[in-house]
């Protein structure tokens, strides 16, 4: 972002580009929410299939639902979730289907705990299309530029973009947000798909929506691009979208019981 | 660059010296309201009840707090504008119902929603989206709070701030537009790279 406050010609792009760094050096110090927004916590979490025989999932489980309840308890998370017919609040971000966690099983006894807030700004832009598989390089541009332009100033840019492709409907979906919980500044190790994210992210830019949609040139900062096979006859693209405010954690479960965040 | 200090309550008459594109720092008395209270306050109107704060003259602050209660006050840790566009073709009623003089929110509003507001004699500005330590910090006190039945951030929040900023016009009260302006802009660009090579 303090790269890219130097790129900005407009003072408007500047000055909002400026509060926003401020902002988050005020949420550091003080330790608040960096956002109101706080979002709906979203777990993935990859638990060692020795640890699952000795110890259960209920475990993970609970742990996850009463930090939650914790946190919100504590003022870190606004409460936001509610019922989706009714709108009551349920008051502790919990509620029915919730946590949200998706579970893999790896070898061994770690567990790997990969967390992100997810705003509805950003949350209500998610696009998915399945357009017809003839022209895939135009197609994901069109798409993935298309998602941007029509959110304009409402997830908060500058934004990261997460784009997943292939697979079926759900897992394109899936590889998008997860495309987010990669480290900003690295790329795919496949050169094609690299190659891919760096243009996006140009063209991204050259859109001009610039800082909270009000004109400049970061309209984005980061694009990463996941894949998976798909049928012949199909092509899901999904684009998921996280405002500047990218929060996210990761951290391990180590084998004395403490956890380690990074 | 100097930034204008505005003080709200605010007049019809300042209101309408402002440009789509000022920025300005705004000291005094807000109130919050986001979906569920919009809805709330149309039907207290609609079956002529009075809200339960006195709004005139204020400006209408789409966000929804995260607050604690420290003894018998409230103290909002954290701040900030939510998508007003989300909620475009509700805006200009509790405008009029509320006799509010300016709309405070971000990610625009619908261009039908921009145009009833000018002829409302409104401005509707943006503050900095997700900024909310940094925006919380020029809450001085919450006055009043109602209907927390709706929820934390559904409520209705009348709060004191000083120096809540940098509000930028975003609708001015002769329609002009610097949403549209940067958006016509972006449309061009976006019809240029869907029709180059990649």
């Amino acid at each position: 972002m303090r790269e890219a406050r130097q790129r900005e010609r407009e003072e408007r792009a500047r000055h909002l580009l400026s509060v926003l760094l401020e902002n988050a050096e005020v949420a550091a110090e003080e330790k608040r929410p960096i956002c109101q927004d706080t979002g709906i916590p979203v777990f993935w979490v990859e638990v060692g299939e020795d640890f699952l025989r000795k110890w259960g999932w209920e475990l993970i489980e609970q742990a996850i639902r009463e930090s939650i309840a914790e946190a919100t308890e504590a003022g870190l998370l606004r409460p936001n979730t509610v019922d989706p017919l009714s709108r009551r609040n349920f008051g502790n971000n919990l509620g029915i289907g919730h946590p949200i966690i998706y579970p893999t099983i790896s070898r061994g006894e770690e567990v790997v705990v990969k967390l992100a807030l997810r705003g509805a700004g950003c949350e209500n832009i998610t696009s998915l299309e399945m357009p017809p598989p003839t022209a895939p390089r135009q197609s994901i541009f069109r798409v993935v530029l298309e998602a941007v332009f029509e959110a304009g100033g409402k997830p908060c840019p500058p934004v990261v973009i997460g784009v997943g492709v292939g697979g079926v409907s759900e897992t394109a979906l899936a590889l998008a947000k997860k495309a987010l919980l990669r480290e900003i500044g690295a790329h795919h190790q496949e050169a094609e798909i690299a190659s891919l994210e760096r243009k996006l992210l140009e063209a991204v830019n050259k859109l001009g929506l610039g800082p909270m949609g009000l004109g400049g040139r970061t309209t984005a900062l980061w694009v990463g691009v996941e894949h998976a096979a798909c049928h012949t006859a199909s092509l899901p693209i999904a684009v998921c979208v996280s405002c500047w405010a990218l929060r996210r954690s990761e951290g391990r479960l180590l084998p004395n019981g403490s956890f380690e965040v990074w | 660059m100097v930034f204008r200090r505005l003080k709200c309550p605010i007049s019809k008459p300042e209101v309408e010296q402002l440009r789509a594109g000022d920025m300005f720092y705004l000291t005094g008395l807000v109130f919050t309201a986001r979906d569920q209270a919009h809805r709330r306050i149309l039907e207290l109107c609609k079956r002529g009840e009075p809200l339960p704060i006195k709004t005139k003259g204020l400006a209408l602050f789409h966000a929804g707090p995260i607050a604690v209660r420290r003894g018998s006050r409230w103290e909002v840790v954290a701040i900030g504008p939510t998508t007003s566009y989300r909620i475009s073709s509700l805006i200009p009623e509790v405008v009029d119902a509320t006799s509010a003089s300016l709309v405070i929110g971000k990610g625009g509003v619908s261009r039908e929603a921009e145009q009833m507001l000018s002829s409302l004699g409104v401005a509707y500005c943006e503050l900095p989206g997700g900024a909310a330590a940094y925006l919380a910090k020029s809450v001085e006190e919450v006055v009043e709070v109602h209907w927390l039945d709706l929820g934390m951030a559904e409520a209705i929040w009348l709060l004191r701030v000083r120096d809540l900023g940098p509000c930028i016009v975003s609708v001015d009260v002769r329609g002009n537009s610097l949403r549209r302006r940067v958006e016509e802009k972006a449309a061009k660009a976006l019809k240029e790279l869907l029709s180059s090579e990649v």
